[in-house]
Order: structure tokens, then C-alpha cells, then sequence
């Protein structure tokens, strides 16, 4: 049987399969029916596929468990209002570390150092908070290409001062890299129960993905602070001592997500 | 279902008797089992009770519904995985009665024909054919674009017009 059937195709005849039951269709449908038994045969069992009755039983329990407990709730605030809300609030983490810890790192770093890292973090700060806050709701989660986007250009953060600075042995590198990373910690983990402020009401279906999202996207903040305040560019302390709290903070996230996902 | 979050406990009663049947027979086409398809039918109210603040109008409620009833599908998957080490497959799905109406081979046909797709064809078919959503609400609960979900289904519509000719061919 070849596949073109005079007036409609059998991929025409699909289109039509996307719209519901094609015996309702048009003339040319119908005939394409009459004239094509693999479309007929199709057509007939997606004819049948919404016969399926629900049992009584069933249903009273579905009734039991929706009825169960019920009180009014306030719905989430708009994605608008939580975006808007939470960058405020990092923005004041970033302001209170900086003053704390103070900003030698800019002057240390060269314009296209700093456009480079600032950029690359920045982006995977947006980028996570915006998929963090849409996994509240069910149903809106970032599309699956965006998701492995934000997890690639964090890895590219972690790597990345490979690329920006030059490596030189430093005399202190440990005892400065682990002051360096604490303090990068404090701040990702204030910026995270900012974050998770935000997101404490709705990360009930993908409680790991919002908790790497969010892990993530503080860790990115931390890096920009410590990038701005560390005076150290050498490409082993920021990979190590800097990117390593984003890998830090994600995983943290992760854990979270999963002991959430347990206690279930 | 807003007033379903303002606790009207007769708006949350026929919200059930609407929506449930057509999630019913989704479970059903993925399980072919009545009894997990009762089950997950449960877990997913219970579900979308304690999620009932996480949908904002006046979005549509059938792709945050479905979400959740997928979410549930697939941790109650996980779980009957973990205690049996596999999911039912056919030899012990029901057996069908001897006697049947034409509707109910019919049903029977599609749902042992969908078993040979691909997770992502058959999960886009049961939302189409069988749970009755639009090419939109099915792209908006895959996180994908219309277009992609429209060539999923073409695909496995192609793959069961092989299938079925396949088995007119054995008969």
C-alpha cells in the first residue's frame, strides 16, 4: 500500500490524528479511511483508547485524600514578585560581603578578567535562580536543553580561571585558599537561605533539582564576592579555592534536595 | 480549582469526578494494572492536596494536574521497581475476558501496540489519545515545544501503522 492515497496522505491524516478522532472529520478523512487499512486500524484503536471507566471505589478514595485536612491556602507569589524579591536580597548579601571583606581582588584582576568571570558567574546566577524558582511550580520547569545549559556553564565556572589567569605556585596556598574558601562559604550560605526563603513553599516535585539549582546559584554568588575581594589571581587558588564552593554549595543543594525527597 | 484552594469542599468534589477518570486511564495505559492505576490515582490527589498552593491562576490547570500525576506515576514506578526488581510486563498483565466488545480489542490492541515505543512516544501518545490534552498543555508538562511534541507522535504514529501492519500480515 503506498503511502499517498489520493487527496490525503497518511501524513495529513496524522495531523488530523492530533486533533482528536478523525472519523469525525472531513469528507477527504473518511475516505482516506475507507481507502488506507493501516490509517483505519490506527484510528479505530485510538477510537477505543478512552473507553476505560473509573471504578467507584477508586474515585472515593481520590475524593478522600483531595477532601482530606481541607483549609484554604494562599497561593504562590507571583515568579515576578519571588525573582524580583530574591535578587534584592543577594543584592544586599553581595553589598554586606563587600564591605565586610572589602574589593582588592577588582583592582587585581584585568578589565577583560574581570568581564570574563563576572560574566560567566553572573549568567549562572541568573540562569539557576530562574530554573530554581520556576520548579516551584509543577509543570513549568525550564525545558531539558536549558537545564543541561545551566549545569554545563557551571562546570564552566568551576574550570574557568584556567583560562583567565596564569598558573603560579603561591607560598600560601593552603592556609589563604582555606580562609578564602570559608569565607566564600558564609557568603553562599547566607545567599542560600535567601534563596531558600524563596523557595521554601514549592519545591515539592524536583526537591533535588531545585536544590541544586539553588546550590548552584549561590555558589555563583560567593564566587563573584570572592572574586571581587581576593587580590590572589592565579588560576589554581580561583579554580580550587573559588570555583570549588560553587561544586561545594551545588552538591549541598543536591543532599538537601535528597533528604527532603527522603523524609517525604 | 481556585476555589478548591479557598477550601469549597464542592468545587474540590467535582474537580475529582472531572479529572480523575482521565488521569485514571493514563495510569492504566502506562501500568495495565487496575489496582496501581487505583493507587497512583490516590498518591496523586494526595499530591496535589499538599500542593494546592503551588498553582497559580489563571494558568491551565491540566498541565500543573498532570505534572504532578506524572511525578507520582514515575516515583511509584521507581519504587515497585525497587521492591520487585522489574515493572509488570505483559505475560502477567490481566487476561482478557473472552468474550469482547469491540471497543475493549480495540483498547487491548493499542495498549500492547504502545508497549514496543519508546518511553518518550508512548508517554506523548497516552497524553494525546488517551488522556484527551492538547499538543500545548503536553509540551507545557514535557518542558518541550509544540513542533517537538507534534514529531514525537507522527513518530509513533509511523511506528504503529508499521505494528499493525505487521500484525494483519502475521494473522
Amino acid at each position: 500500500m503506498s503511502e499517498r492515497i489520493r487527496a490525503m496522505s497518511c501524513d495529513e491524516f496524522d495531523a488530523l490524528l492530533d486533533l482528536g478522532n478523525p472519523f469525525d472529520q472531513s469528507d477527504e478523512a473518511r475516505q482516506h479511511l475507507q481507502e488506507c487499512p493501516r490509517c483505519r486500524e490506527l484510528a479505530a484503536a485510538f477510537g477505543g483508547g478512552r473507553g476505560e471507566s473509573l471504578p467507584a471505589s477508586a474515585l472515593a478514595k481520590a475524593q478522600t485524600a483531595a477532601l482530606r485536612d481541607l483549609t484554604p491556602v494562599r497561593p504562590l507569589s507571583s515568579p515576578f514578585v519571588a525573582a524580583s524579591g530574591t535578587l534584592v536580597a543577594l543584592a544586599c548579601v553581595i553589598l554586606a560581603s563587600l564591605l565586610l571583606y572589602g574589593s582588592h581582588g577588582w583592582a587585581a584582576r584585568l578589565p577583560w578578567q574581570r568581564a570574563s568571570s563576572y560574566l560567566g558567574a553572573g549568567s549562572v546566577l541568573v540562569l539557576s535562580l530562574a530554573a530554581a524558582l520556576r520548579e516551584r511550580v509543577p509543570g513549568s520547569s525550564l525545558p531539558a536543553p536549558w537545564r543541561y545549559a545551566v549545569a554545563a556553564l557551571a562546570t564552566l565556572v568551576w574550570t574557568g580561571p584556567f583560562m583567565l589567569y596564569q598558573f603560579q605556585p603561591e607560598t600560601r596556598f593552603w592556609p589563604h585558599g582555606a580562609a578564602c574558601c570559608c569565607n566564600g562559604l558564609l557568603v553562599g550560605v547566607v545567599s542560600g537561605m535567601v534563596i531558600w526563603l524563596a523557595l521554601r513553599r514549592g519545591y515539592l516535585l524536583s526537591p533535588l533539582r531545585t536544590g541544586w539549582f539553588a546550590g548552584v546559584a549561590a555558589g555563583c554568588l560567593a564566587f563573584i564576592v570572592q572574586e571581587t575581594y581576593c587580590p590572589v589571581v592565579e588560576s589554581g587558588h580561583s579554580a580550587l579555592w573559588h570555583g570549588g564552593v560553587v561544586a561545594i554549595l551545588g552538591t549541598a543543594g543536591l543532599l538537601m534536595g535528597w533528604r527532603a525527597l527522603r523524609s517525604e | 480549582m481556585e476555589r478548591y484552594q479557598a477550601a469549597d469542599e464542592i468545587a474540590a468534589t467535582e474537580l475529582v469526578r472531572r479529572v480523575s477518570p482521565v488521569l485514571y486511564r493514563s495510569f492504566l495505559a502506562h501500568t495495565r494494572s487496575p489496582d496501581i492505576s487505583e493507587d497512583l490515582l490516590q498518591d496523586t490527589w494526595i499530591r496535589v492536596h499538599k500542593a494546592r498552593h503551588t498553582y497559580r491562576p489563571p494558568a491551565p490547570v491540566m498541565p500543573w494536574l498532570y505534572s504532578i500525576a506524572e511525578h507520582t506515576r514515575l516515583d511509584g514506578y521507581r519504587r515497585r521497581q525497587r521492591r520487585q526488581g522489574r515493572e509488570s510486563t505483559l505475560e502477567n498483565a490481566p487476561e482478557p475476558a473472552s468474550e469482547q466488545t469491540d471497543d475493549v480489542v480495540q483498547r487491548l490492541t493499542l495498549q500492547k501496540l504502545m508497549q514496543s515505543l519508546p518511553e518518550s512516544q508512548r508517554q506523548v501518545l497516552i497524553m494525546l489519545k488517551v488522556s484527551g490534552l492538547s499538543l500545548e498543555e503536553i509540551a507545557r508538562i514535557q518542558g518541550s515545544t509544540v513542533g517537538a511534541i507534534k514529531l514525537r507522535a507522527h513518530r509513533a504514529y509511523q511506528t504503529l501503522r508499521a505494528l499493525l501492519g505487521g500484525e494483519r500480515g502475521a494473522q
